[in-house]
């Protein structure tokens, strides 16, 4: 019960500063690059200031944050082929959705017609996931071990 | 609540996030997988897999933390949006950001496809690079190059769309 009402919580927050700023990572990295802008981008910058932050000192004061710093995390080549596919898609789409999912979230909580249907979708490609795609992903796996 | 930080708005609420999605893992549980306190497709994916299963006793996965109970950012995010929105006047439906439905529902289908091959959304990578994991940086790269193709490849289509 606890980290459905944490997830809960977060969400809670996360969406209403969303809502009320144009947080979208995907968007900063686009505007960065294109547009030499670094006010989105600062979010992404953000994030992993904050991770940093965060887990150093929960780890400090006793949290449980075990096997931090992770470091070299590559167990396989099909995991990192895998990983540099899905990383240059989900990039790629994204900026063709004009938002990440975070911000497609917030701006369907908002009334955006567009982020509604792409949520349609979204949950349709998780379930296409674990139906389809996972099974050919484990036969490629299964061939470069 | 009106949040005036200025030019460094952003970097504030970025540090906000990691710094919940750390205290969601260190003190209430929401792991395994580690770097997990803030994830938009890891969360959905949890919260999809969880309606299937005890709706159709389906086997999808669900991660330890998840299984009696399912993560609730999503619903956490809709709501909050809509309260903000609500609260400022700007509850409605309009198009955008993709005025094509198809369009936008595919557009969606592919980054949950591509998310999961790599296994996170951007926000989570960046948990995990915060955590150190050198395959997330490696995320993180492609997903800047994915993004930079994206950008040109839109620039390109503007531009021959003008010269027509």
């Amino acid at each position: 019960m606890i980290p459905a009402i944490a997830t809960l919580v977060v969400g809670l927050l996360i969406g209403y500063m969303g809502q009320r700023s144009t947080f979208c990572t995907i968007s900063g990295i686009r505007d960065l690059i294109l547009r030499r802008n670094s006010y989105r981008f600062r979010g992404l910058v953000g994030i992993i200031i904050g991770g940093v932050i965060g887990f150093t000192v929960f780890k400090f004061i006793g949290g449980d944050v075990p096997s931090f710093p992770l470091g070299m995390d590559i167990v396989s080549p099909g995991i990192l082929i895998a990983t540099i596919i899905g990383g240059l898609g989900l990039g790629f789409w994204s900026v063709m959705a004009e938002g990440c999912p975070y911000r497609q979230h917030v701006m369907a909580g908002e009334g955006r017609v567009g982020a509604i249907f792409y949520l349609l979708g979204f949950y349709i490609g998780i379930a296409y996931f674990f139906i389809v795609t996972v099974k050919w992903l484990d036969l490629l796996l299964s061939i470069m071990r | 609540m009106k949040l005036k930080l200025g030019y460094n708005r952003l970097l504030v609420i970025g540090i906000i996030m990691g710094v919940l999605a750390a205290a969601a893992q260190a003190f209430f549980q929401v792991q395994p997988p580690v770097a997990n306190g803030i994830s938009f497709l890891g969360h959905p994916r949890e919260l999809l897999n969880w309606i299937v299963d005890k709706l159709f006793g389906a086997n999808w996965p669900i991660t330890k933390a998840f299984i009696l109970y399912p993560p609730l950012t999503v619903i956490g995010v809709l709501i909050g949006s809509f309260i903000a929105a609500g609260r400022n006047k700007e509850l409605k439906l309009r198009p955008g950001p993709v005025r094509k439905k198809v369009l936008a529902a595919i557009f969606g289908f592919l980054v949950a496809n591509f998310g999961l091959l790599w296994g996170a959304c951007d926000m989570r990578t960046a948990l995990l690079v915060s955590y150190g994991s050198i395959l997330a940086v490696i995320a993180l790269v492609s997903i800047v190059i994915g993004v930079a193709l994206a950008g040109f490849y839109m620039q390109s289509a503007a531009r021959k769309g003008m010269s027509q």
